[in-house]
């Protein structure tokens, strides 16, 4: 008796340990319906000067980390999955225009986290101020686990 | 006796299983859905950026996504692969930005240059994951003469 009790112990402790082996298989989520969430579609940002990027992101494990990449959409391109037009400007051929990229880590240990990012946009560079007009304004977040979500925005870019 | 080997036989089951578990194989990365050129159009312009779109799934994590284009031949020749190597328009770049993540949507828009030349290319994307697995797709690709942009 005492055997099967031994028997079935170690199957049991075996099994658990096989099952546990779980692996988080959701993607996290961005969420710019929180109140004070910048910048929406279609929103206008402005050259030289900073905005505060707010949005809240989470995960059912553990966030990891996000980054902003801002291009320019003089050409009307699509993602088809991501971005829904507003006004678009007419097409034109790029000049100079913006590219930004960032990358930020996200405390450990986060299943929610509201981003208060202060990023400034420069006026130009060194060929010059930057183009104005249609950007898309790319956010990707991805977790501790590498499942990663996208939003892209519309937005303009303009000069005042 | 009939009790030892009974029992012996469950904790060997259990073994069984507890193997076959640990040995799961990862699956391939899976594409799931995919664009070249606007709408699919499997068409790029000259002069103009071909776009390329691919959702993209690999739970063994993404280690590397390969994109290659080169010239075929043009509608008048079909001898295709005939000396033109060294004036053809070819592209070849591996992606590593998605490295480590298990899902992600990849967007590029590459621009075709004044130089090419018109007619099929050979596309080739692939993927592959940090286990090794590769996943790939092939493609008929028509570079023309465009207006300017690519709509």
């Amino acid at each position: 008796m005492k055997k099967l009790f031994i028997a079935v112990g170690i199957s049991a402790v075996l099994l658990a340990a096989c099952t546990r082996e779980k692996i988080d298989e959701k993607k996290p989520e961005i969420d710019l319906t929180v109140s004070g969430a910048f910048p929406q579609n279609c929103d206008t940002l402005w050259l030289g000067e900073s905005f505060t990027f707010r949005a809240l992101f989470n995960d059912n494990a553990e966030l990891g980390s996000f980054s902003i990449e801002i291009h320019d959409n003089f050409n009307h391109h699509a993602h088809s999955t991501e971005v829904t037009t507003c006004n678009l400007d007419p097409v034109k051929t790029p000049v100079n225009p913006l590219y930004f990229t960032n990358d930020f880590e996200i405390p450990p240990g986060l299943t929610d986290y509201e981003t208060d990012l202060q990023i400034s946009l420069p006026a130009g560079n060194n060929e010059g101020d930057f183009d104005e007009g249609d950007y898309h304004f790319f956010i990707r977040l991805t977790d501790r686990e590498g499942w990663s979500a996208q939003k892209g925005l519309s937005i303009k870019l303009y000069r005042r | 006796m009939k009790t030892g080997n009974f029992l012996i036989g469950i904790v060997l089951a259990t073994g069984i299983f507890f193997t076959s578990c640990q040995k799961e194989e990862t699956p391939k990365p899976e594409i799931i859905s995919f664009e070249l050129g606007h709408e699919n159009s499997k068409t790029g312009y000259i002069g103009s950026n071909l776009h390329i779109e691919a959702e993209i799934e690999a739970p063994g994590k993404i280690d590397r996504i390969k994109v290659e284009i080169h010239f075929e031949g043009n509608h008048d020749e079909k001898s295709a692969f005939a000396g033109t190597d060294e004036e053809g328009w070819e592209f070849d770049s591996v992606y590593t930005e998605f490295s480590g993540l298990k899902n992600t949507v990849f967007h590029k828009d590459i621009p075709i240059p004044e130089y090419a030349e018109e007619g099929d290319y050979h596309f080739h994307f692939s993927v592959t994951d940090m286990e090794g697995n590769q996943t790939y797709i092939d493609e008929e690709l028509e570079i023309l003469h465009g207006e300017g942009h690519s709509h």
